[in-house]
């Protein structure tokens, strides 16, 4: 489903705790064995490309150390249990990604906000930053992340 | 697919077969725990199916690789999703796609693709998106 499928933002209402907020850095480095499985998992060319296949930037960003997705869920009221599900994705990739560097990574929660689904009912929309520097500190990704999870047995 | 993007053209499309493995994988590489990627059982008592329910990160993957395999030059700067549907495990899913804009700089050149994702052969679309890819000129 989408971010788009909730009804109008005039029926959106915050939820508790919904402001933005810092999570703990991380940190991710892309190993050539991870690479392999992912376009083993994507369908993906081996040899399509020399580097880093480009969806590290959203694996760095959701399984670098610091906060796990649970984590996160936790603090938007969710659980993994709930079926969360991705409604949207921005990523930019405005650096070069490289194999075998400690990347740092940051995120924040931007916002929680609570909706009317025509499909699901209730639901928290979880906005959520994260970024990607390089060892010398340079920019490397940014992806904007929004999560739809259900609230069931909410009116 | 030739290398220099023409407004208008339609990519060619690329599929995929997605396996209860490929489930697993992206599992583990994203340290996800969701039980409705891997579980049957997770799924149904959610209600939301009676198949294992694909990662959104690798429904975004696909994207990449379908622009890979068309326009290995190029380099996709932005890429904007939206997940509007499911694929399911067991899906057999098809990345379509055509070229939007070009434009030229002393840089390099710059594309924007809009592209799909939906299982086929009558899948309703999973992923909406739009790339902007550069080709040529430094990172």
């Amino acid at each position: 489903m989408s971010a788009d499928d909730a009804a109008p933002a005039d029926a959106a209402v915050p939820a508790s705790g919904a402001g933005p907020r810092a999570l703990p850095d991380g940190t991710y480095s892309i190993r050539r064995d991870d690479n392999d499985s992912l376009i083993t998992a994507s369908g993906g060319r081996p040899d399509a490309r020399s580097g880093p296949h480009p969806s590290f930037a959203t694996v760095a960003t959701l399984a670098a150390t610091g906060t796990s997705i649970e984590e996160v869920l936790r603090i938007a009221g969710s659980s993994v249990a709930a079926g969360p599900m991705l409604g949207e994705c921005r990523v930019v990739i405005s650096g070069v990604l490289r194999f075998d560097l400690c990347y740092r990574v940051t995120r924040e929660v931007v916002s929680i906000e609570r909706k009317q689904s025509r499909r699901f009912g209730a639901m928290d929309l979880l906005r959520f930053v994260a970024r990607m520097f390089d060892p010398n500190g340079a920019a490397v990704a940014e992806v904007n992340y929004t999560w739809v999870l259900p609230k069931r047995g909410v009116p | 697919m030739s290398d220099f993007p023409v407004v208008g053209a339609a990519l060619t499309p690329w599929r995929h077969e997605v396996l209860a493995a490929h489930a697993v994988l992206w599992s583990k590489l994203l340290a996800d725990p969701n039980p409705i990627h891997l579980d049957v059982e997770a799924v149904k008592q959610l209600g939301v199916g009676v198949r294992p329910v694909n990662q959104g990160p690798a429904n975004i993957a696909y994207v990449y690789n379908m622009l890979a395999e068309n326009l290995p030059e190029a380099r996709v700067v932005t890429l904007e999703a939206r997940l509007v549907g499911t694929i399911w495990v067991g899906d057999i899913i098809e990345v379509t796609g055509r070229i939007t804009a070009v434009d030229r700089d002393p840089t390099g050149i710059q594309a924007r693709c809009a592209l799909m994702v939906r299982a086929i052969p009558d899948g309703l679309p999973a992923v909406l998106a739009e790339a902007e890819l550069r080709f040529g000129g430094a990172a």
